[in-house]
């Protein structure tokens, strides 16, 4: 086992290089994934300001301004409506706006008047401000320009309340079969782990493959006593050690993090085998771009296209419910989207039900993803084998 | 005579339009250092690759130890090591890892490896570097490093590749003491370079190649015979008139004299006491001379002669 042994010594030395990546994913992978068992995920909510309206007009137009701003944000009570005291206010935070209508507000609307109708406090640059500046603004062009079309106030509120009250159409997606929290934490794990997994064997195994290609090294090993057959069948080897390697250190810290109930449950067990089929997918990848003599920076440029293009092109990254449909039809030529589609038919992160069915055929479309590329990697080595140097 | 360890039989490579061997004929008896002397491209690397077949050939044989050499020869193999001309080392494995891989590959047994890997590193005097990567070693640490993987397994036959380029003088003359000591323990050596130097000093037999050809083989002293010159001689003069160089063109043996930049050259073919002939001459002639040299024939002039053009062009 001579070649094995040293292909596993200079595989060694890689292990510094593709920690950070290990490292930054097992932090990134718990990370996001206790933000997205968030509760608040599944509602939406326009921001709401404690804003004070002090109104001395106390007529239609000044309660239907003071009653379209309520809809919206939050009325807050002051003992005392003294400038000081509203200004304390708005330095310590208790309010956020302050809107006075002065008296003859409606009067001067009906003049067909839009500047300067209402005074405002707010602090200095604030976005809340600047926000309802702008609702207030364009509710009473909205009201001033009804008016001057000849409608009463009463008419008018009425149609600029109806056009103002429509609220943005905010759809907010919920995956049939999605359980929240803890459990969801683990399909995140194993969905982050094809793009770390391609990285990682990519970046520490086609080095060491390139180097045991490198002309004079294969020259030196090529002319020794020992069978073509052999010396593949331990670089073989050796790769399989070093790809069982990887994979083992993201399964083992899996127990630690999930449990080994969970992970030795029906769907932790199915996660584990697609991870695994996925890593033999990796491995053949790695071993295709190994027979081609790529410069280290190089390699690291194609690592990181593969990996990231993967991640994005096959939903790693984006749920692949969100992504299109002609993204999605390109995808299904690439192993990760079988691979995901998987952990979020499993973890209920797709509108897909789980059917092992389902399973079966994506397991062996990623198979056949790993026989193909195996066979590219048989090619390409036989190729650069007879071509002159 | 002995069975050739090694016969190269009107081989011919092609390189698509570039004829790199062009029926090359070679035959090497064993405890031999041959010495395969070229320019670059003369198809030195070519020759070597084509007889351990790690390049495929348009016509021709390679008999390697009496035997047909061809890429599944494991039998042959086991007893040829191999210097490449560029360094061929893991620079992720330590010295002694280094050369334990290389001896693995013929050498199973663990405890007679540990001992030949032991003498390796002791030939190539690297004791003190066993645990060094590669990456820290000097140039000359390197190639001594290098020749540790290629003869630590003490092969029978041991092929250096140009193993002393961008070497300093001190680990060059360390290398070449080292190929003269294997070649005293019974190992057969082939020795290619384009310093002619190195070959002079080591081979016992050397061939000359241009252009895929074999165009001279022999001892020295034979390369050295096969030429007209046999004396070079250099004297610093003032001035010479051209009656006088004419004059020493015409003394015994002497076939060519030119004289530029005060410095006359005469080429002599045969004969002994060409320089004092001159000198007499020059003597009475009452010429003030300089600095005299006199020198044999070089490798250089051999190839000069032969091809028109120096070794290093």
């Amino acid at each position: 086992m001579q070649i094995y042994n040293a292909f596993l010594k200079v595989a060694r030395t890689r292990v510094t290089s593709i920690l950070i990546y290990y490292v930054v994913f097992l932090i990134f992978a718990i990370l996001s994934s206790q933000n997205t068992a968030d509760d608040n995920r599944s509602r939406f909510e326009a921001s709401s300001v404690p804003i004070c309206i002090i109104d001395e007009d106390k007529s239609a137009a000044s309660h239907a301004l003071t009653e379209y701003l309520l809809s919206m944000h939050e009325s807050v009570v002051l003992d005392s409506y003294e400038p000081e005291t509203l200004l304390d206010n708005l330095y310590y935070g208790r309010i956020g706006y302050v809107l006075s209508i002065p008296e003859g507000f409606e009067r001067a609307l009906l003049a067909g008047q839009t500047k300067d109708l209402v005074t405002t406090s707010k602090m200095p640059d604030s976005t809340n401000g600047i926000f309802i500046d702008r609702q207030i603004d364009l509710y009473l062009r909205a009201l001033s320009a009804s008016v001057s079309s000849g409608a009463s106030v009463p008419e008018a509120v009425s149609i600029v309340n109806t056009a103002v009250t429509q609220s943005p159409d905010v759809h907010t997606v919920s995956f049939e079969g999605q359980s929240a929290g803890e459990d969801s934490f683990m399909y995140y794990y194993f969905q982050y782990l094809s793009y770390v997994l391609l990285v990682m064997l990519l970046e520490g195994l086609s080095p060491v493959l390139i180097r045991f290609r490198q002309k004079d090294l294969r020259s030196r090993i090529a002319c020794s006593s020992m069978k073509p057959f052999v010396q593949k069948v331990q670089l073989g080897l050796g790769c399989m050690t070093y790809s069982l390697a990887i994979w083992l250190s993201f399964i083992l810290p899996s127990f630690l993090i999930f449990g080994a109930q969970q992970i030795l449950s029906k769907n932790g067990l199915l996660c584990l085998i697609n991870s695994a089929v996925f890593t033999l997918v990796a491995t053949a990848l790695t071993l295709f771009i190994g027979t081609f003599s790529i410069p280290g920076h190089a390699l690291n440029m194609i690592s990181n296209i593969i990996g990231l293009g993967m991640g994005f092109l096959c939903g790693v990254f984006v749920p692949q419910q969100f992504l299109g449909d002609t993204v999605l039809s390109a995808s299904r030529f690439l192993p990760a989207y079988w691979y995901v589609r998987i952990t979020n038919m499993l973890g209920g992160l797709s509108e897909e039900a789980f059917s092992i069915d389902t399973y079966r055929l994506c397991i062996g479309i990623e198979l056949l993803f790993f026989f193909a590329l195996f066979a590219m990697y048989l090619a390409s080595s036989r190729f650069h084998r007879r071509s002159p140097d | 005579m002995d069975a050739p360890i090694v016969k190269i039989d009107n081989l011919v490579k092609r390189y698509k339009e570039l004829v790199a061997l062009d029926h090359f004929h070679l035959e090497i008896q064993e405890g031999e250092i041959f010495g395969l002397l070229g320019p670059n491209g003369s198809g030195k690397t070519t020759t070597i690759n084509c007889l351990l077949s790690l390049l495929t050939y348009d016509k021709g044989t390679v008999e390697l130890f009496g035997r047909p050499m061809r890429p599944d020869s494991y039998d042959i193999k086991r007893q040829i090591g191999i210097v490449m001309q560029n360094i061929a080392v893991f620079n992720e494995l330590t010295v002694y890892e280094n050369i334990d891989y290389f001896c693995s590959l013929y050498v199973k047994e663990k405890a007679l490896r540990k001992q030949y890997v032991q003498e390796a590193i002791a030939f190539a005097g690297l004791e003190e570097f066993t645990r060094f990567r590669p990456k820290k070693l000097s140039g000359g640490l390197l190639r001594r490093l290098n020749i540790a993987c290629g003869i630590a397994h003490k092969p029978r036959l041991i092929i250096l590749d140009e193993p002393t380029v961008a070497v300093d003088p001190q680990s060059r003359n360390r290398i070449l003491e080292g190929i003269v000591k294997l070649q005293e323990a019974g190992a057969t050596i082939i020795y290619t370079s384009h310093y002619m130097e190195e070959v002079e000093q080591i081979c016992t037999r050397i061939a000359i190649m241009d252009k895929g050809k074999n165009i001279a083989i022999g001892t020295k002293e034979e390369l050295k015979k096969m030429i007209k010159k046999s004396e070079i001689i250099t004297i610093d003069l003032e001035k010479l008139p051209e009656t006088d160089r004419k004059s020493i063109l015409e003394l015994p043996h002497v076939y060519q004299a030119d004289f530029s930049d005060h410095r006359l050259t005469v080429l002599c073919s045969g004969g002994r006491h060409n320089l004092l002939r001159v000198l007499n001459y020059l003597q009475e002639q009452q010429f003030s001379i300089g600095h005299v040299y006199s020198k044999p024939p070089t490798l250089n002039d051999v190839f000069l002669e032969i091809t028109g053009k120096e070794l290093r062009d």
